[in-house]
C-alpha cells in the first residue's frame, strides 16, 4: 500500500509502530526508535510556536520526557503515535505560554499567508500579507492553532483532527469559520 | 489583556544537523528513571506518616477513655458523697432503691 503522505502510514508501518509501542511500555528503554523517528518532527512542530531554537530543544525534550512518563497508559487506537506527541506538545506549549516561561511567537511565510489571501479574498476588500498575519495574531489559541497548522505546516484535515482530537469535518468547518472571522477583522480594519 | 504576539515572517528554518545534534534518548531516558524519588514516595515518609496515623488513633482512643470515666465519675460522685457522711441522732436519709420505692431509715418503712 502506497503512503499519501508522512502522516497517513501504511497499514504495516501503523501495526509495527504498535509493537514498539507495546515493547517501549514494558521496557522504556525499547523507546528510542520512535524517539529517533519522531524527534525531528515535535521540534520543527515547537520552533514553528517558540522564538528560540533553545526554548524548542527545552520543550521537545520535556515533550519526551513526559511521552515517556505516561506511556503505559497510551492505548493504540489506530491512530499516529505522533497525533499523542503532538498534543502532549501542544499542552506543554500552551503550559507555557500561560507560566510566561515562553512569548507566544507567529511564524507565518508568505507561501502561507498567500493561500490564506486567496481563501478570503473579495472584490471590494484590499487584502494584503500583513493585515492577514496581524489578524491571525489576534486569534485565541485553538484557532491560531489550527490556522497553523493548516497553511504553515500544510497538515491534512485529518492530521488535524487527530492532533485536535476532533473529526476530519470538525477541522474543516472550524478552520472555514476561522478565516470568515480573520475577513471580518481585516473589513473592520479597514 | 492579552499579550501581543510577535510575528516573524519567513523564518529560516531549523537545520536537520542542527537538530540531530541535540537529539540524545539516553539523556532523556536517564532524566526520567535516574532523577531522585519525590519525597512522598520514599518508605522513610511513609513509615513517619503510618507511625503518626497510629499515635492519632491512639490519642483520640485514649482521650475518649479518658472522657467517660470522668463522666461516670461524675455521675457517682454526689452520691457517693450523702452516704459516707454519717448519720446523727434523729436524721432521717431516703435511699432510692428503684425509681417507685424509697426507704427512710428513721421511720423504717418503704415507701
Amino acid at each position: 500500500m502506497e503512503k499519501e503522505s508522512e502522516y497517513h502510514q501504511s497499514k504495516q508501518d501503523i501495526l509495527l509502530e504498535e509493537n514498539q509501542i507495546k515493547a517501549a511500555q514494558q521496557n522504556s528503554l525499547l523507546f528510542e526508535p520512535l524517539y529517533n523517528k519522531y524527534y525531528e518532527k515535535i521540534v520543527r512542530f515547537i520552533y514553528q510556536r517558540v522564538n528560540t531554537k533553545e526554548e524548542a530543544f527545552d520543550i521537545t525534550s520535556q515533550v519526551f520526557y513526559k511521552c515517556m512518563l505516561h506511556l503505559k497508559k497510551y492505548e493504540f487506537r489506530g491512530l499516529p503515535f505522533s497525533a499523542w506527541l503532538y498534543r502532549i506538545a501542544l499542552n506543554e506549549l500552551n503550559m507555557m505560554y500561560r507560566s510566561n516561561k515562553v512569548d507566544k511567537v507567529l511564524n507565518v511565510d508568505t507561501a502561507g499567508l498567500h493561500y490564506i489571501a486567496a481563501d478570503i479574498e473579495e472584490e471590494d476588500i484590499e487584502i494584503n500579507h500583513t493585515a492577514i498575519a496581524n489578524a491571525i495574531a489576534l486569534l485565541p489559541e485553538e484557532e491560531l492553532h489550527l490556522i497553523e497548522m493548516r497553511f504553515f505546516e500544510k497538515r491534512s484535515f485529518k492530521e488535524i483532527g487527530d492532533i485536535l482530537n476532533i473529526t476530519e469535518n470538525n477541522a474543516k468547518v472550524r478552520l472555514y469559520r476561522c478565516l470568515d472571522k480573520v475577513k471580518m477583522m481585516i473589513k473592520v480594519k479597514n | 489583556m492579552k499579550k501581543p504576539i510577535k510575528i516573524n515572517t519567513d523564518r529560516d528554518p531549523i537545520s536537520s544537523d542542527e537538530i540531530k545534534e541535540h537529539q540524545n534518548f539516553k539523556h532523556t531516558w536517564q532524566k526520567q528513571y535516574l532523577k531522585p524519588k519525590p519525597f512522598y514516595r520514599k518508605p522513610k515518609f511513609f513509615g513517619a506518616v503510618i507511625l503518626l496515623l497510629c499515635m492519632v488513633v491512639v490519642l483520640i482512643i485514649d482521650y475518649n477513655e479518658n472522657k467517660e470515666s470522668e463522666l461516670n465519675i461524675k455521675k457517682v460522685g454526689p452520691q457517693k458523697k450523702a452516704l459516707e457522711q454519717p448519720l446523727d441522732k434523729g436524721d432521717s436519709a431516703n435511699i432510692i432503691f428503684d425509681s417507685t420505692q424509697i426507704l427512710n431509715i428513721k421511720e423504717g418503712e418503704v415507701k
